[in-house]
């Protein structure tokens, strides 16, 4: 660990200044949400940028509203807590909202962004996997131009997406959802707080009200891959059918093969694919059941 | 005096105003005039010689005004084996070592200088596990071991890294073994952790060339022992180096001895009179200050069938890391209660503190007893279970009470032990079947019991002044780590000089003035510097009460004091206020002044062959600690529901202060069973020095705590009272390991218990159920 | 880089010069001198370092000086308004939530922060709140107590 050194520091006030401004001083520059990542960055992983340019002077990255055909979009400047918090996403997708609560302390959830937890493509970020399985598409822009994709194809590696130096992440939304749409996020590791997650499972369908068929099933892993996930097989095991305690035990040991975890210094792989199993099952049959009543019904079975 | 005013009270702790609003200047807070920043360079090899060191461009940057490396800076320091040097000395011997140092106008220059430093090393062979490095033919990692200066009290042991072997020897295991229905032969192991205080170390030096004086600001919790061994370091005249305490934020046993100092004073030296700080990064704390033990432990016990204990033979290898520092004693003080405490009549111990290529251990609250306690009482539950008995009764077959012969030859007294056990047991209603109840988690019910001694023979001595003003002045060289002494004290003062709290104040602890204390170590203050300062408060209080004599003509053996006035007690009107006695005695500005001095006789040393010693401690602190956990057999995960702590005090001076160090040290405890462990890969890397991946125990990992506190008097403490400080955590990791146990119906042997540990033992388990 | 920025530190303003890779933890403690915010581990993961950034609760060693140009901090040395204790302050004291007193400033920006959103928090509430807030001392029992009683004073407004 070591002292930050110097750099230049902008703060644009425009989207196009800000993305100029990457142009112009070339490679070697970074920009800055909410810093949580970035500093360590600098303190832990010999990150040595030459300029930083500060996002949050710029209009239009912060804020959360409905859109018309019932979506939610989330500027990318949306801090961890207010997704943890507010009524909107607290109501309408509370495994999101869980999966933003999950993000280091509440200090540190006042900074971190839902764009920079993005942007920074870990592995383990927590709420990919959770807007991964709601569908949610990202918007991009640089100067000038602008482009839309899923999320799941927003990443390419540990740390690397699809965006070009100039281009910068500005929302995120989730497509209108049915009101039968159930999910659960379990961000698993050895404490209630504080930990990366070891391995992340972020389960999303529409759970039949009377016959208990699961439609529209996403089973999304996180920290056991280069990036998040979809567990297709797992998925098409279930997709269709009625949930079984057997079915989701199914699913589990498919996405335990299709997870690709590493080992080190926080656990095996072993250990990782065998939690992918453990937890896949768990999400499946506690999105069932409902929302955790207190904090330690997160991870433990609710069925 | 009858009743006691202050003592056994709740009061509130003396410092307690300015820790909450930051006022409190901590060590690594403090800023002087004219500072210089230093930095270090550490060493990243484990084990290597130092061919050339280059720091031609480090010093020519801008801003550096020294540097300095093993070739400048020649000492070595060390208590019980003189083995380590201020910065390298020709050899790196872990990853972390301190190779050399900058002295610079800001911390940034100070940091670009040191990256400038260059380094050649020529790899030597690195040991990671000390059973390797104790072998009789492993490569010595101190070549010079044979002549540096030791205690008379080390054994040298069968290997060039074993730097002390301990041997306890009690009747004749084998004989026991034979005599002995059912036998258990089990290997433990403890991982080397983290102290984790939240403020991290540093230290300030000044050097005086003129005057020839050295003088050193640190929160260190042995400043006279620090004293001493830089003195021996350097060859100065004690009275030429000066300790002064800022607050402490925590220590643990990681701000005991020699860390940041030497490397601050080594640049002091180098400066021209500018005061140096050094302050480590949380990183640095975590590998090149001090940790924890790792330790392996066999245990073979012997019983009768109904539970008797026959013989327990135990081999210890304590994983000393590259530098002796506290490891002998740790080793003695370890090894020697390990068996538990219980009356055996066949005993044999081994203990070897073992160097490794590893970051450096040293004391860490318990000294040893968890890592004896993980073993031996998981072995005693296991008898247990195999006897079809209940652990209860197996302990109260076995364990001391009062007068009993310990199996080192001592005998003992003010035995709560027993209570505790039972308090601790009836408290999660241990014999219930447990009232929590959830799918997919299984619950258990375990506990523990330990003995702990204190460092003995130790010395304290205090000073007592009070003013005509009727302030009183505690010079105590007890350091306020946040186990409350300053409060302690202020009470005992109080008490014993009859005046309210808010007149007492505690001096700061600057070794040009305060008498000569031991250490703030081994839970040893309460006792011996509550002794001190109880008696320099009543040596304090009869020369106030012989010069009121004949102010208030009234014989001596006629007054008494209370309510901070003398009086007489056959007419309690007529009184003077304490502080007009003195006024009148010797003028405004006057003030008495009180000392005492309390040893602990000690009646005869550990006999090196034996082990054995009538008297190897002062006092005996006794606990029982009893938890309820559920597992979740799919992930592994633990989870403490409740937690009982049951703690011989003798006496509490104050029973909120009780609670707090009973609370805090469970806490850290269960740290140490489920989560930590410094993860140290075979090159003697440490890869996990954050506390992203080194896990404390959050507010939310918390369980109920249930802090109960036993009075079984010390006649030699004051008021009764024994010790707290350590004893805290030390049964801790082994009740929860039988609660698992209990819960799962498997064993695990290897500390921590995270998920991943226990996942596995489960798995194993089932296939070996299975086949 | 050097930057020159204006910030509004427990209701003074405050003008620094400050190299804009500097975090708001070392302008507090090193630039200014104000030493009640600790360090403890610089990387986010302690507490200790907890100060209020436009009035929420954040890590000071994860703020970058180049951004604060006009930001309002307050600190622990700004809790206390007046001579009184804040009553989260006082039931520290009352209830020995603090022990060798290092995390305190961190725990009690915190507890503050809670209470301001949540007036009447059940014990889960509290640790949840404190949970990115380490303490190697206490064993969190009396901080909890603290908070709950801070809570009631400040709900029966029985501090002036």
């Amino acid at each position: 660990m070591k002292r930050t050194e110097p750099f230049d520091m902008y703060q644009p006030a425009t989207l196009e200044e800000a993305s100029r401004l990457v142009k112009e001083n070339g490679p070697g520059g970074r920009f800055l949400a909410g810093g949580t990542d970035l500093v360590i960055a600098m303190k832990e992983k010999g990150l040595l940028p030459k300029y930083i340019v500060d996002l949050k002077r710029v209009p239009g990255l912060s804020g959360i509203r409905e859109i018309s055909d019932g979506g939610v979009t989330l500027g990318a400047l949306t801090t961890m807590y207010e997704i943890e918090k507010l009524p909107l996403i607290k109501n309408k997708y509370p495994f999101l909202a869980q999966s933003a609560a999950e993000v280091g302390s509440i200090q540190i959830r006042n900074r971190a962004t839902v764009g920079g937890n993005m942007a920074n493509a870990t592995p383990s970020a927590d709420t990919a996997p959770a807007l991964i399985a709601l569908g949610a598409t990202a918007k991009i822009a640089s100067a000038g131009a602008e482009r839309e994709m899923l999320l799941e194809e927003f990443f390419k590696g540990p740390g690397q997406t699809v965006m070009s130096a100039d281009e910068i992440l500005t929302e995120i939304t989730i497509p209108k959802t049915s009101p039968r749409l159930v999910g659960e996020y379990i961000k698993f590791s050895p404490r209630e707080m504080m930990d990366l997650a070891y391995v992340g499972v972020a389960v999303a369908y529409n759970l039949g009200a009377a016959d208990k068929k699961v439609t529209g099933l996403r089973i999304v892993l996180g920290a056991v891959a280069p990036t998040p996930i979809r567990a297709k097989r797992a998925e098409a095991a279930l997709e269709g059918h009625i949930l079984t305690e057997e079915l989701a035990d199914k699913a589990g040991q498919l996405a335990a093969e299709e997870a690709k975890p590493i080992s080190d210094v926080r656990s095996s792989a072993d250990y990782r694919r065998a939690m992918v199993h453990a937890m896949t099952k768990r999400a499946l049959l506690n999105a069932a059941v409902g929302p955790a009543k207190s904090w330690y019904d997160r991870r433990e079975r609710r069925y | 005096m009858s009743e006691l005013t202050v003592i056994g009270k709740p009061v509130t702790r003396v410092d307690a105003n300015e820790k909450v609003t930051g006022q409190i200047v901590y060590g690594y807070d403090l800023v002087l005039p004219n500072m210089l920043y230093g930095k270090t360079l550490f060493s990243p090899k484990a084990h290597a010689k130092i061919k050339k060191i280059d720091t031609s461009k480090a010093q020519a940057l801008p801003g550096v005004v020294a540097i300095v490396t093993g070739e400048n800076t020649p000492w070595t320091h060390g208590e019980s084996i003189k083995d380590k040097p201020f910065l390298a000395q020709g050899v790196v011997r872990y990853i972390g070592e301190p190779v050399a140092a900058v002295a610079a106008e800001d911390e940034d220059t100070a940091q670009a200088a040191v990256k400038l430093i260059a380094v050649e090393y020529e790899d030597l062979p690195v040991y990671t596990d000390p059973e390797e490095a104790a072998k009789p033919d492993a490569y010595p990692i101190h070549q010079d071991f044979p002549k540096y200066r030791k205690v008379d009290f080390i054994v040298p042991g069968r290997g060039p890294n074993v730097a002390e072997h301990f041997k306890l020897r009690t009747g004749d295991v084998a004989q026991g073994f034979t005599e002995s229905d059912l036998i258990i032969d089990e290997k433990y192991f403890v991982p080397m952790i983290q102290h984790a205080a939240m403020e991290p170390h540093s230290a300030h030096a000044q050097w005086d060339k003129e005057s020839g004086r050295l003088t050193i600001w640190v929160a260190n919790d042995a400043p006279f022992r620090a004293l001493h061994e830089i003195t021996e370091a350097l060859g100065m005249p004690k009275e030429k180096i000066r300790f002064i305490n800022p607050a402490q934020g925590g220590g643990f046993g990681s701000k005991g001895g020699l860390k940041v100092e030497p490397i601050a004073v080594a640049l002091a030296f180098h400066t021209n009179g500018r005061p140096v700080r050094v302050k480590f990064n949380r990183e640095e704390t975590f590998i090149s200050t001090l940790t924890r033990h790792e330790a392996v432990v066999y245990s073979k016990t012997g019983v009768k069938k109904d539970g008797t204990l026959m013989a327990r033979e135990m081999i210890i290898f304590w994983g000393a890391g590259a530098y002796a520092e506290k490891s002998p004693t740790v080793c003695i003080r370890g090894s020697l209660p390990a068996p538990g405490p219980y009356r055996i009549p066949h005993v044999k111990v081994d203990g070897y503190a073992v160097y490794t290529n590893k970051p450096v251990a040293g004391s860490y609250r318990g000294y040893g007893i968890p890592q004896g306690a993980w073993a031996g009482e998981q072995q005693l539950d296991e008898i247990a279970r195999r006897l079809g008995m209940d652990p209860i009764d197996i302990r109260m077959k076995n364990i001391y009470i009062e007068g009993d012969m310990s199996y080192w030859g001592e005998q003992l007294h003010a035995v709560g032990l027993k209570e505790t056990l039972i308090k601790a047991t009836q408290a999660i209603d241990y014999d219930k079947k447990s009232a929590f109840s959830k799918p997919g988690l299984k619950v258990g019910k375990g506990f523990a019991c330990i003995q702990k001694p204190t460092r003995s023979p130790t010395t304290s001595n205090a000073g007592v002044t009070v003013n005509a003003q009727g302030e009183v002045t505690v010079l105590a060289g007890t350091v306020e780590i946040g186990q409350g002494c300053n409060t302690i004290l202020s009470q005992i003062a109080a008490e014993e000089l009859k005046v309210p709290m808010e007149k007492v104040h505690m001096h700061q602890l600057d070794t040009d003035v305060i008498p000569y204390d031991a250490s703030t170590t081994s839970s040893r203050s309460t006792y011996h510097m509550g002794n001190a300062v109880r008696g320099a408060a009543i040596h304090a209080r009869e020369q106030i009460v012989e010069a009121a004599s004949p102010m208030l003509e009234v014989g001596v053996k006629e007054l008494g004091v209370a309510d901070g006035k003398v009086f007489s007690k056959d007419q309690p009107q007529q009184a003077l206020p304490i502080g007009e006695v003195i006024k009148r005695k010797l003028g405004i500005n006057g003030v008495v002044r009180g000392e005492a001095s309390y040893t602990y006789e000690i009646g005869k040393d550990l006999d090196l062959a034996t082990g054995h010693s009538d008297h190897a401690s002062a006092f005996y602190m006794y606990a029982t600690q009893a938890a309820e956990v559920a597992v979740d057999e799919e992930s592994g995960r633990v989870r403490v529901l409740r937690m009982a702590a049951a703690h011989d005090v003798g006496k509490a001076i104050n029973p909120l202060n009780c609670a707090a160090q009973i609370e805090g040290g469970v806490v850290m405890g269960i740290g140490s069973a489920l989560h930590e462990e410094m993860v140290i890969d075979n090159t003697g890397k440490v890869r996990n020095p954050s506390f992203l991946d080194y896990h404390l125990v959050t507010s939310l990992d918390c369980p109920e705590l249930i802090p109960i506190v036993v009075e079984c008097p010390e006649p030699e403490g004051p008021y009764g009272a024994k010790g707290l400080g350590e004893p805290g955590l030390a049964p801790t990791p082994a009740a929860i390991g039988n609660a698992v146990a209990d819960a799962i119906g498997v064993r695990i042997y290897d500390l921590p218990l995270k998920p991943e540990n226990v996942f596995w033992a489960i798995q194993k388990a089932k296939k070996k159920d299975a086949a | 880089m050097i930057k020159k920025i204006t910030i509004t530190l427990n209701g003074k303003t405050v003008s620094r010069d400050m190299p804009t890779h500097r975090l708001l933890l070392d302008l507090l403690r090193d630039e200014i001198g104000m030493t009640g915010t600790k360090e403890g581990c610089g990387t986010g993961d302690c507490g200790a370092c907890t100060v209020f950034l436009n009035g929420k609760p954040v890590n000071s060693c994860l703020v970058l000086s180049g951004e604060l140009d006009g930001a309002d901090i307050i600190t622990i040395e700004g809790l206390k308004v007046g001579p009184e204790l804040h009553p989260v302050q006082r039931a520290f004291v009352e209830d020995g939530g603090a022990q060798c007193g290092y995390c305190t400033p961190g725990m009690l920006m915190m507890s503050k922060a809670l209470l301001d959103e949540n007036p009447n928090p059940t014990e889960e509430q509290i640790r949840y709140a404190l949970s990115g807030n380490l303490c190697r001392c206490t064993g969190y029992a009396k901080i909890v107590q603290a908070v709950q009683d801070a809570a009631a004073m400040l709900r029966n407004k029985t501090v002036p």
